[in-house]
């Protein structure tokens, strides 16, 4: 959405607000990664064709979009091994934890992701120039078997830093979605005690400008980045084999890689 | 993958890490975004999976992902 919001204000084109809704559904493996969402962006302005057509690509080309739809992110996976302590006190050790029956429940249950864009919180320069593209706020929803579960979280551009950008809040998400599913595929018993945590090491990550850049002229951005897994202790026996194939069951991974997560898509224009 | 720094093997020069996220109680995952004192954060989120008879204490990770996406 921001960067929609970019590549408007750098092309003059009078978008007035924007909106985007993810609907998120289960898709079984293998034939996709284990869910599916399907995109409808709203557009609000007296937009041409060419217009319409520009501020389109530039959704398409979005840097969090490309992750999911163009195979952007080329990840090395690492296994280290830490003798410090890593975990916080109030961190209860991974192999101590009970776990859920993870094996029994979706890992992706159905919902809808709601995306407003807050244009008042756009920052300008005193010469009048955009600095930043300003807050989007998030509504999620998900099934569960209790009730369904809601939250609400920002994302975007802004000066105080009151919230995280899209892409490193993608990177968070594929380092917690990949926390969760070596959980739920590697054996207990293959882990140290003392547990593990899951890094992101972005590398050569580009900047604002120029993933606007992109996604206004429909380029790829590739970007790189290193995916440690660190062990709190030394392992009994590796468990890298182990990792390796449970990460091949991670969604967020598999998306990432070959995409298909995509299973619709619209653009409306009032 | 790489077990470049697995107990006797090669050390690598140590790369900064921008994410950290470890596990926690119930299947539950704390992520921080930026959690080294030099960078831009720290943005804290928990992540969490369908459970049997509990409300979730936060989304899964999939749906942050989205999230990003819409934003």
């Amino acid at each position: 959405m921001v960067t929609v919001v970019g590549v408007a204000y750098r092309g003059q084109i009078p978008l007035q607000d924007i909106r985007i809704d993810f609907q998120v559904e289960a898709v079984t493996p293998p034939a996709a990664s284990g869910f599916g969402v399907r995109k409808t962006v709203s557009l609000t302005g007296p937009l041409s064709e060419t217009e319409q057509l520009r501020l389109r690509r530039a959704a398409e080309y979005c840097p969090v979009g490309q992750l999911f739809t163009k195979g952007a992110l080329a990840i090395e996976d690492q296994v280290a091994y830490s003798a410090q302590g890593t975990a916080p006190e109030a961190v209860v050790p991974a192999g101590l934890v009970p776990q859920p029956l993870l094996d029994a429940l979706p890992t992706c249950p159905p919902g809808a992701v709601h995306g407003r864009y807050l244009g008042d919180t756009r920052e300008y320069a005193d010469s009048g120039v955009l600095q930043q593209e300003g807050e989007v706020k998030l509504y999620l929803t998900c099934e569960n078997l209790t009730r369904p579960g809601r939250w609400t979280i920002l994302a975007g551009h802004s000066s105080a830093g009151w919230m995280p950008p899209p892409v490193p809040l993608a990177y968070g998400a594929l380092a917690a979605s990949t926390v969760t599913t070596l959980r739920q595929f590697v054996s207990r018993d293959a882990w140290p005690p003392a547990g593990f945590h899951v890094e992101i090491i972005p590398q050569g990550a580009g900047n604002r400008d120029h993933a606007q850049a992109a996604a206004a002229a429909g380029a790829l951005n590739a970007r790189r980045a290193v995916r440690k897994i660190v062990l709190h202790e030394a392992p009994g026996v590796s468990p890298v084999q182990a990792i390796e194939a449970a990460l091949q069951h991670d969604p967020l991974s598999l998306s990432f890689r070959r995409g298909g997560v995509l299973l619709g898509e619209q653009i409306v224009v009032t | 993958m790489s077990a470049a720094e697995m107990p006797g093997g090669m050390v690598r020069e140590p790369l900064q890490r921008s994410i950290i996220a470890r596990p926690i109680a119930g299947g539950a995952v704390h992520t921080i975004i930026g959690p080294e004192p030099a960078q831009r954060g720290p943005w804290s989120f928990i992540t969490d999976t369908p459970h049997p008879t509990q409300d979730m204490v936060g989304p899964p990770a999939t749906y942050l992902a989205v999230a990003a996406w819409a934003a």
